[in-house]
């Protein structure tokens, strides 16, 4: 929380990493760039040219890594659950599950340095894959960005950009102990049918890590690697379900009516996992306007979940990409580059050492960015980019693994201009051209005005665009007779209309950001569940219209010297579909945190946080079937899930430069969730334990040696 | 320099994550086949004689004891359809079965009967439902004359249709299906089941839903578990 900065451009950069002096150390580059490049010491997302704070027009968050480590959260789940108003984040069931202002993993956008990423499953990637150790700070744009990031931004745009040493030798390594979330079995014998089953899902909360960089000359070098670990656990639910269907939302009815299940609801599990990631990055600049970059990652994780069926999942990623750019004076600069992405997906037997693959994907991005600052009072920027994307999985024909793609190119145009003092306009466009779905073209305009030293107001319109993924127009998966899963090859892309007003109020040590916003879908792609061929069949298709409206506040107080405060809450609005709300995200939802830090004392500093995270009650309707009088109809049933806080409490204490120790309790006041959703609604409720206590250490190895 | 090497090694090993298979090979049984609505139909039971090591219905459903016939026969002790058990006794069969759970796990501490014999056992009884094959649910369809379409064999929030059947209600918890997608977790208790003449007990103990032997993405349904006499 005490990292966190509203920068009010589409990108920001930091070059000092003081956080409670919000806006004004914050260095901030311009608006619509979508590559990320490390310059010099200075992460810098977009064009390279630097601007104050006071003429970017659109609103970013920014989370710094080292702020959200120093917090006491142990991976980026938590830290963006906690931090971010509206976004709900975790694991529950099988895999993970993103939903961010009523938009799902489909809508929001994660990157690496700008890069985009393959292997997910409905939107939603190994979450696992981002070490927080190895972050230098978080960039999130809610609304529209299609403009700048293309597909799947029409939500918004989380980008990590990772950590690039400027020191001579950095050397970090850290580890971390939870307590466990259930210690589902004790002593496990090798006798037991279910031995690797037992030991996998009560692995310890471990986690360790280590950072190492050098610069040295024209060189740097930077590596993070990351080990963790996490036990399996169940969520419980003591009562029988309930489903409550309204008179509202079924004719046939002419009252509402409650059915109580016969059976007691079986617990919901949640995973666990064991993961190791690893990064290298290298610089070269072998002379002034010349910069190269190689950088590569590799992910390996076995995923443990609590279904005994004798088989767990393993998942590895390998990506790699090269980038060079050249700088002609202030005339122009050229970057051109490529990224690819492979990801693996495979069972893993338990009892016998075998594994069968059954998820292949990768991305190529060539890339290729012209930029030039010489017309006065103007950044000029265009872009292309090649994107192409495979799936091979076992659910397109038949369960043999069968391969699919998409190609699509997309190039962009901007211009920032800068009148006066007062204003800055910001305008850009964007085209993507694909084989399957045509030509389309994507506006954005947005300007920012400074009524004086303390007060700014901005608007925004952008245009945005999902293409339909590879999922979404080719599945056909029977599941075992039961239901099929059926892609749609005639999906049209889905289009939005994002606007938004927003104002800011910055003086001394307070801190005020609001903004008011609608994101207007067309043709929005959904899975629905239609009766026909004799069973249920869940179908993609383009809905009609829907409307996403809300407000975001975001509050920064620092008081008393010690003390700083922040507070940010979302509210959203999403339109009903004839009547009923199929929407599963709260109308309401916020953050909340108090920090105290004490830095009086030689070679010791204090810090302690505490954290809260509210997600407002949720009401939605599920499509069902009710049998009344021997007919069975076609029915909704309202499911209300109740409104929550989780907390979080960390202790930090600073031994000299060179060690820091944690300790902290997360979900301070034991929330358990005591309704886990009736039917197929599991999905909606916090995947938590309850209270559960870690410690942590970190050291700075090059400092402790240097000592 | 050295220090760093040594701490970068030290951590390098500690980071190494490897699959390790070392438990036991298992000595247990498997249902020689599959059973259950899958193989499109419902009461679908393939029954044991554990006194002879006998098998009826062995390779198809109804072969050898039609649905109705095990009412009147004592040759048969144990029964199975999908995860549902049968014990010839109550409304299963003539016989004085029966079966008691004997809580989790500890499946080698029992091995007399005389442990058991004080038990009481539950006799089979009405409250037990199979699932429905599909071929038998369209057939109840068009009897009723009900429409296809409003009346799905399978429906996502509330799973396949039931039929009322004959079954061990305690055995009925050896496997709790919970989904969709659905999950078999055997309860990995021990119970002790009575064999047709009330002479000879059994232990048996469902560890899986799989056979330990098929192929990754097997459907399940044919399962492991130990059986064993308690003399």
């Amino acid at each position: 929380m005490l990292l966190f900065l509203w920068a009010t451009v589409p990108v920001s950069a930091q070059t000092e990493q003081n956080h409670c002096d919000s806006a004004k150390t914050v260095t901030l580059m311009k608006d619509m760039q979508k590559k990320t490049y490390q310059l010099q010491g200075v992460t810098v997302t977009g064009s390279a040219a630097l601007r104050p704070i006071k003429v970017s027009p659109v609103t970013t968050q920014v989370l710094d890594g080292k702020g959200l480590v120093d917090a006491g959260y142990g991976n980026l789940q938590q830290a963006l659950l906690m931090e971010t108003p509206g976004l709900n984040i975790q694991k529950v069931g099988f895999g993970n599950e993103l939903n961010m202002d009523g938009l799902d993993a489909r809508h929001v956008l994660f990157l690496i340095d700008g890069e985009r990423m393959t292997g997910d499953m409905a939107g939603n990637l190994d979450y696992e894959r981002f070490n927080l150790h190895a972050i230098d700070h978080i960039e999130i744009i809610k609304g529209g960005s299609s403009t700048l990031y293309g597909s799947m931004s029409s939500g918004a745009v989380i980008n990590m950009i990772t950590k690039k040493t400027s020191k001579p030798v950095s050397l970090e390594a850290g580890v971390r102990w939870g307590q466990m979330n259930e210690r589902n079995y004790r002593d496990p014998k090798k006798k037991d049918f279910l031995y690797m089953f037992e030991k996998d899902v009560d692995r310890p909360n471990l986690q360790t890590w280590l950072s190492a960089g050098l610069h040295q000359g024209k060189v740097t070098s930077q590596t993070d690697v990351c080990y963790s670990s996490s036990d399996a656990f169940n969520l419980y639910q003591k009562k029988n379900d309930t489903k409550t269907y309204t008179a509202e939302a079924n004719g046939f009815l002419d009252h509402d009516v409650t059915v109580t299940s016969l059976l007691p609801r079986p617990p919901m599990g949640v995973e666990g996992d064991e993961h190791v990631s690893m990064s290298q990055k290298l610089y070269y600049e072998p002379f002034k306007g010349l910069e190269l970059q190689a950088d590569g990652t590799g992910f390996f994780m076995n995923t443990y979940d609590m279904i005994q069926d004798l088989v767990f999942t393993q998942s590895k990623d390998f990506s790699w990409g090269t980038q060079g750019k050249y700088a002609l004076k202030n005339w122009f600069s050229v970057t051109a580059g490529l990224h690819a992405d492979y990801y693996y997906r495979y069972k893993r037997h338990e009892r016998r050492d075998e594994r069968k693959k059954v998820y292949n994907s990768r991305i190529i991005e060539p890339f290729f960015v012209l930029e030039s600052h010489y017309l006065r009072g103007h950044d000029l920027q265009m872009g292309m980019d090649c994107f192409s994307d495979r799936l091979t999985r076992d659910r397109f024909v038949n369960r043999r693994m069968t391969s699919r793609s998409l190609k699509e190119t997309e190039c962009y145009l901007q211009d920032e201009w800068i009148p006066s003092d007062k204003w800055m306009l910001s305008l850009g466009v964007r085209t993507d051209f694909s084989h399957q779905f045509g030509f389309m073209w994507m506006p954005k305009i947005a300007a920012k005005y400074n009524v004086n030293d303390h007060v700014a107001l901005r608007a925004d319109y952008s245009m945005g665009y999902r293409s339909p993924s590879i999922k979404e127009l080719f599945f056909n998966w029977d599941h075992l007779g039961m239901f099929m899963i059926k892609g749609n090859e005639y999906l049209k892309p889905e289009k939005n209309n994002y606007f938004s007003l927003g104002a800011e109020y910055n003086r001394g040590d307070f801190f005020l950001n609001g903004t008011v916003y609608a994101n207007l879908f067309r043709h929005k792609i959904e899975g629905v569940w239609r009766i026909y061929d004799m069973q249920y069949n869940f179908e993609y298709t383009n809905l009609d219209n829907q409307t996403l409206a809300g407000t975001d506040w975001l509050m920064k107080w620092k008081f008393l010297r010690h003390w700083l405060m922040n507070a940010s809450c979302s509210c959203v609005y999403v339109s009903k579909e004839n009547g009923l709300q199929f929407n599963t995200t709260s109308p309401y939802a916020a953050t909340a945190g108090l920090a105290y830090s004490c830095d009086n004392h030689r070679n010791y500093g204090l810090r302690v946080n505490l954290n809260a995270s509210l997600m407002g009650e949720k009401t939605y309707d599920v499509q069902d079937r009710l049998t009344v009088d021997g007919i069975s109809h076609k029915a909704y049933f309202r499911c209300r899930l109740p409104a929550y806080v989780l907390c979080n409490l960390n202790v930090l204490q600073n031994f000299g430069s060179y060690l820091k120790v944690y300790a902290g309790v997360n979900n301070l006041f034991n929330y358990k969730p005591k309704t886990l959703g009736s039917g197929l609604t599991a999905f909606s409720v916090p995947a938590t334990a309850g209270a559960r206590v870690y410690v942590q250490m970190e050291v700075k190895l090059d400092a402790l040696f240097h000592k | 320099m050295k220090r760093i090497v040594y701490l970068t090694g030290l951590v390098l090993v500690l980071l190494s994550s490897c699959t390790e298979y070392d438990a036991d090979d298992f000595d247990g049984k498997v249902l020689p086949r599959v059973t259950g609505y899958v193989t499109g139909v419902s009461n679908d039971w393939l029954y044991f004689n554990l006194r002879t090591g006998q098998v009826f219905n062995r390779t198809a459903p109804n072969q050898d004891i039609k649905e109705g016939e095990q009412l009147s026969r004592m040759d048969w002790d144990l029964a199975f359809c999908g995860y549902h058990l049968r014990t010839n006794s109550g409304t299963s069969g003539p016989g004085k079965g029966g079966a008691v759970d004997l809580g989790y796990g500890n499946y080698d501490y029992w091995t007399s009967k005389s442990q058991v014999l004080s038990k009481t056992f539950t006799p089979d009884d009405s409250t037990v439902s199979v699932t429905y094959s599909q071929a038998d649910w369209y057939h109840y369809l068009v009897v009723n004359k009900l429409d296809f379409d409003e009346n799905p064999w399978f429906d996502p929030n509330n799973g396949i249709r039931q039929l009322c059947s004959s079954g061990n209600p305690v055995l009925g918890k050896a496997i709790a299906l919970s989904g969709p997608p659905m999950e078999y977790t055997p309860s990995q208790h021990t119970y002790a089941v009575r064999s047709a003449d009330g002479e000879h007990y059994y232990k048996l103990m469902i560890v899986s839903w799989y056979n330990t032997n098929s192929e990754i993405d097997d459907d399940g349904g044919q399962f492991s578990y130990y059986l064993d006499e308690l003399k």
